[in-house]
């Protein structure tokens, strides 16, 4: 049995229960490296808000999935950020990147990077950046193979 | 006698015979001793000879000392049997009975050695640090997912063999079992389709020894208390962090995606080899009925069975196997791993793989003249199935370019089973003699 090919698109409205579906599995991820980031009972409900926003608002944000056999396998979602006092303006931020298993270690997840860079050369934005959970070691080897480095931290607690 | 009364008398005799003996095991010296001017030779000064020779080639040291028919029984105490984490000290009696069967139908010298280490790293920083002492390593009652990683490091890093008896052994009676149940039903390796219910030590292992002998990696379906394993099940993540070994078998099996509740695989199975929770309800009738014809069940949970054979015949399984005695068919570690030892270390081996594991489960296999539905492994009575393993293993190893030390298929065999004849010979004088005392309250008699 061959599989056929992968396609990276856009994020459309009819994806975005399936897309959702990996918004939740990326959180719930960062849930098993960092207790701080327990998931919520709304979260899919949340996800699916965001994701509506996202494909209304295409100035300040970029999502584009992996589909193959018609089923989702791969997402990416950027916000496009308005930076204060510094240079460049425009910091583009992924805040939510999922694979799914099966689609990891076949450079699925390159292709959705790709795809992401190509629009933002076209917008003329020159920054990238990524958020993710401190604990994440998988997310941490991933962006420093594309050449990231760490540039800001934030630092937190439970309080009492 | 029922179960719980039959249970509860061991119970008390073990208690009694071990406070009597206070341990089964002892070291005993293999040479003779005529007098005191004898240790000149034995120990200093004429022994200092004998270690500047290895001095010069450590390998020297499975010729000239013990250490060729030496292992180690290493346990974390973290899974023994079904008692869970009881600590090292408490796993002593378990691994006391392992030595005994080891030396008693493999003529191992198995010495039982339960650490107290907290973390897996520490286990593979202490198993490495003994290694010079011995042949190869036997792994036993270490909580899973641990074990994996500790045996998955351990046969990377050790220059012996290391087997974790609850992961290889168990695997390998499963397969040995398993072809002479496709032979009886007629059926082919690789057009069957495998139900492993359980994804604990035993079937992960199952699964990648049966890819070994030839099963397709599609046709084995993998289940556990959550379901159908399956590369998009909600715990997938969760499972790439803490288990890796089970997510990859979620990658590699089950290639039509099938989904869903455990009991939906065994639709269309042509076997289920079930290492699950004890029974006898936990596996129901009506799961075996959507089995092809002629299906084929192994319900291996201890004491009791995921399901009783009579019932799960009635369901339409031809064949049943279960971990017990007292029914036809006990798929017993006891079978493998004596054989698979006095092979391995007969062979001086550097290491055992799943190759090897193929090997042995055949020659199990075809140990059993004529199979029938109650008769798919021999038993534990049978001793020439222990020198055949043993050589079949040994052979391998050579062939593998595993073995520090050659010979011929029957020269394996001839020195296999001169060893655990000398050795049961042993047994018989010792307690013949009474060296090896009566057992205590005239229990002797009973037979």
């Amino acid at each position: 049995m061959s599989k056929s090919e992968l396609k990276i698109r856009e994020l459309k409205e009819t994806d975005i229960s399936a897309a959702a579906e990996l918004m939740l599995r990326l959180k719930k991820l960062n849930g098993e490296f960092d207790s701080i980031f327990n998931v919520s009972e709304g979260a899919k409900a949340e996800a699916e808000q965001i994701l509506k926003d996202v494909i209304k608002e295409k100035t300040k944000h970029l999502a584009y999935v992996s589909e193959r056999d018609g089923k989702i396998l791969g997402l990416i979602v950027v916000n496009l950020i308005h930076r204060c006092y510094y240079l460049p303006e425009i910091e583009a931020r992924i805040v939510d990147f999922y694979i799914m298993p099966e689609g990891r270690r076949t450079g699925s997840g390159k292709l959705l990077i790709d795809r992401t860079y190509k629009e933002l050369k076209a917008r003329n934005v020159s920054l990238i950046t990524a958020e993710f959970p401190a604990l994440n070691p998988i997310a941490m080897k991933f962006y420093k193979s594309l050449g990231f480095r760490e540039i800001v931290g934030i630092y937190g607690k439970m309080l009492e | 006698m029922d179960d719980t009364a039959r249970t509860e008398g061991y119970n008390q005799k073990a208690i009694r015979y071990s406070e009597y003996y206070k341990g089964k095991v002892q070291i005993v010296s293999k040479v003779p001793v005529r007098h005191l001017q004898d240790f000149s030779v034995w120990y200093t000064p004429g022994v200092a000879a004998v270690s500047r020779k290895i001095a010069e080639n450590a390998d020297l040291s499975f010729e000239l000392t013990g250490r060729w028919n030496s292992i180690a029984i290493l346990t974390d105490g973290t899974r023994v049997l079904g008692l869970g984490n009881i600590g090292p000290e408490a796993a002593m009696p378990v691994m006391e009975g392992k030595s005994l069967i080891f030396n008693f139908l493999g003529a191992v010298n198995a010495v039982p050695i339960p650490i107290r280490t907290k973390t897996k790293d520490e286990f593979i920083t202490v198993a490495k640090a003994l290694e010079p002492s011995f042949g190869g390593f036997n792994l036993e009652d270490i909580e899973s997912p641990k074990c994996f990683f500790v045996l998955e490091s351990l046969q990377k890093q050790l220059s012996i063999p290391a087997w974790h008896d609850d992961q290889l052994g168990t695997a390998c009676i499963t397969l040995a079992g398993l072809i002479n149940a496709l032979r009886v039903t007629g059926r082919k390796i690789e057009d069957s389709r495998i139900v492993l219910l359980g994804s604990g030590a035993a079937n992960i292992a199952a699964a990648h020894l049966l890819f070994a002998a030839g099963f397709k990696e599609g046709n084995i379906i993998m289940a556990d208390s959550k379901g159908i394993l399956e590369p998009e099940r909600e715990d997938m993540d969760s499972l790439m962090l803490n288990n890796p070994w089970k997510y990859q078998l979620a990658m590699r099996t089950n290639s039509e995606r099938l989904k869903g509740p455990a009991e939906l695989a065994f639709k269309g199975a042509d076997a289920v080899i079930s290492a699950t929770k004890p029974g006898p309800d936990t596996i129901k009738k009506d799961w075996i009925r959507t089995m092809n014809d002629d299906s084929i069940l192994f319900a291996l949970a201890n004491p009791v069975p995921e399901i009783w054979p009579e019932a799960a015949k009635e369901a339409g399984a031809k064949i049943v196997a279960t971990g017990r005695s007292d029914f036809p068919n006990q798929v017993n570690n006891s079978l493998v791993f004596p054989g698979v030892f006095r092979g391995v270390l007969d062979a001086r081996a550097k290491g055992v793989n799943f190759d090897i594991m193929v090997t042995a489960s055949y020659e199990i296999a075809d140990f059993v003249k004529d199979p029938h539905e109650d008769r798919i492994v021999p038993t534990m009575e049978e001793w020439e199935l222990y020198p055949r393993v043993a050589s079949a293993v040994a052979s391998k190893t050579v062939e593998m370019g595993l073995a520090r030390k050659n010979n011929s298929r029957e020269g394996f065999y001839k020195n296999a089973e001169e060893m655990i004849e000398a050795n049961r010979k042993m047994y018989i004088k010792l307690m013949d003699e009474k060296i090896i005392k009566e057992l205590p309250g005239g229990d002797n008699v009973e037979k």
